[in-house]
């Protein structure tokens, strides 16, 4: 079975002056939890772009699940997102829509009947700990909790593969770690989790295989962190 | 299952027509008014063109022979005139008829007269339109004095002429309209999708296809033009039952009154939605960056 994620020599060149990625390879076996670590305008946000094809690689390749996604049509795009959960830089939450509503919109707008919606909202609501709140609205919710749900509304497809940019970045210590704690319990059910983060304190209490990327090259690859 | 898609991609599709509902309120009205124009412009010129046949058969074209003009020369010219194209019938009236037909009309003039008529052609056209061509043509036929051929000419060609002009300068309005409306409709789905830029980013993140996340602007505009269209025939249906009532009044006959709401509307309401349809489009491909 190949790997669940392969970049080989890709590189993303966002114009002659700005290169996002720069000769990077890397494979990504399923139920891994990597940290991309690094500065910001490293290329982070680069990689998992590419992942969900927001961004195509100027060169090389991109495979994911034994298929080379740097050459998907445009209109295959919406199904290979399906397969994965995206959790972006900001929450991106519907300010004038619930807790529940947020996440029923997006299963909504992918084909879900108000049936199943009803029937699966609890569920992925309880995964992230956020069930109480169902019906604050994004306002009236702490940093922390804002994550939550966007992480909830990343799970509507039951995804394998996770891919979470910076989700603890505006946090403090103690909401970071409660975030970390469902991605490890999302991650220890299988889920393949790639997490961008240049926070150095969830990194070292919550050690995994860390990516050191530094002006869209990685630097050094180490499971450790001194 | 489509049902409950349906319902979602609509729902969408409401919420923005709420949310810009001026803008809504402008292209709806506008459309309607455009739509109300054209189509009342359409109506009018169906009844012109069907009032145009019956004037038609009833204004009598009339050729009248030179005096004397012998028997072969005017069952031959007669032949001929039913070759002309445009008439629907012609009939000889020989002087003793014209006579007859005068003397019942106007006895009091003819009682001291001998008979000055001559023999002469009663032409029936099939289109008003035609009398010019058909005149010319009955004037060279054999046996007809000069300037031996009459109708109503003038007043027919000045009420043609100034319904055609009145034709052109409403066409001419209605289509300013109805670009008018197409620009409203086209800046409405456009605020949309401004206005939708998290939701449309987010139905991208999860998934959503590219014609669900475009539909709801689709359906937005299909929207405000088959109302506009429906209006539009809603308001012709009573513009022609007021101005038939009033007709009824004014003539104090009691006549047929009615007007076929249905096709009218369905088929304006029809337009309408092609329209809006096409203006949407038109917006989201001026949209594509903000769509990905
Ligand atoms: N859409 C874009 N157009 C042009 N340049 C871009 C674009 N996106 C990213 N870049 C550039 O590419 C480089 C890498 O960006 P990237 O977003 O991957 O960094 P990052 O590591 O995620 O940074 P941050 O920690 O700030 O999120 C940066 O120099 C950035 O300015
Ligand atoms: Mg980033």
């Amino acid at each position: 079975m190949p790997s669940l994620i392969q970049f080989r020599n890709t590189c993303v060149r966002y114009s002659d002056l700005v290169t996002g990625l720069a000769d990077f390879s890397l494979s990504v076996e399923r139920g891994e939890f990597i940290y991309l670590l690094g500065p910001t305008g490293s290329g982070k946000s680069t990689i998992l772009k590419l992942l969900y094809r927001e961004v195509a690689p100027t060169s090389g390749e991109v495979w994911l699940d034994g298929e080379n996604i740097g050459q998907l049509a445009e209109r295959d795009i919406p199904f290979l997102r399906r397969k994965m959960g995206i959790v972006p830089q900001d929450f991106a939450l519907l300010p004038n829509k619930t807790v529940w509503e947020n996440v029923g919109y997006a299963m909504r707008a992918i084909g879900k009947g108000r049936r199943e919606v009803r029937q699966t909202i609890p569920r992925i609501l309880d995964q992230v700990r956020i069930g109480h709140r169902a019906d604050a609205l994004p306002h009236q919710l702490s940093g922390g909790e804002q994550q939550r749900v966007a992480i909830a509304r990343s799970l509507i497809n039951d995804p394998p593969l996770i891919l979470a940019d910076e989700p603890t970045g505006n946090l403090d210590p103690e909401h970071s770690l409660e975030i970390l704690q469902i991605l490890e319990e999302l991650n220890s059910k299988g889920t393949t989790v790639l997490m961008a983060t240049h926070d150095m304190m969830v990194v070292n209490r919550c050690p995994h295989r860390i990516l050191r990327m530094q002006g869209g090259r990685m630097q050094k690859e180490g499971a450790l962190v001194v | 299952m489509w049902f409950d898609r349906l319902g979602f991609l609509v729902g969408e599709a409401f919420t923005a027509l709420r949310r810009n509902r001026w803008m809504t309120f402008a292209a709806i009205s506008t459309a309607t008014a455009a739509l109300f124009l054209l189509g009342g412009l359409f109506l009018t010129w169906l009844q012109v063109s069907r009032s145009a046949q019956a004037v038609g058969e009833r204004l009598p074209v009339r050729a009248f022979f030179r005096y004397g003009a012998e028997q072969e020369v005017l069952t031959q010219s007669l032949a001929e005139a039913r070759q002309i194209p445009g008439v629907r019938s012609v009939r000889l009236v020989t002087k003793e008829e014209g006579w007859k037909d005068f003397q019942k009309k106007y006895p009091q003039v003819a009682k001291d007269l001998d008979n000055p008529l001559p023999d002469s052609l009663h032409v029936q056209l099939t289109d008003v339109e035609q009398v010019g061509g058909v005149a010319a043509r009955l004037q060279k036929l054999d046996g007809i004095q000069p300037d031996g051929v009459r109708y109503q000419n003038d007043q027919q060609k000045l009420v043609a002429d100034g319904l055609r002009t009145l034709h052109i300068v409403g066409i001419a309005l209605g289509a300013m309209m109805l670009l008018t409306s197409g620009v409203l409709i086209y800046n409405a789905i456009r605020l949309t999708i401004v206005a939708r830029r998290r939701e449309i980013r987010i139905m991208q993140l999860v998934g959503a296809t590219r014609a669900t996340v475009r539909a709801p602007m689709v359906i937005e505009g299909l929207f405000q033009g088959a109302i506009g269209g429906a209006l539009a025939g809603a308001l012709i249906g009573g513009s022609v039952l007021g101005m038939q009532r009033l007709a009824a009044n004014l003539s104090a006959q009691s006549f047929q009154t009615g007007f076929n709401f249905g096709p009218w509307m369905f088929g304006l309401g029809l337009a309408g939605a092609a329209y809006g349809v096409l203006c949407s489009l038109f917006a989201l491909r001026d949209s594509g960056r903000q769509l990905g």
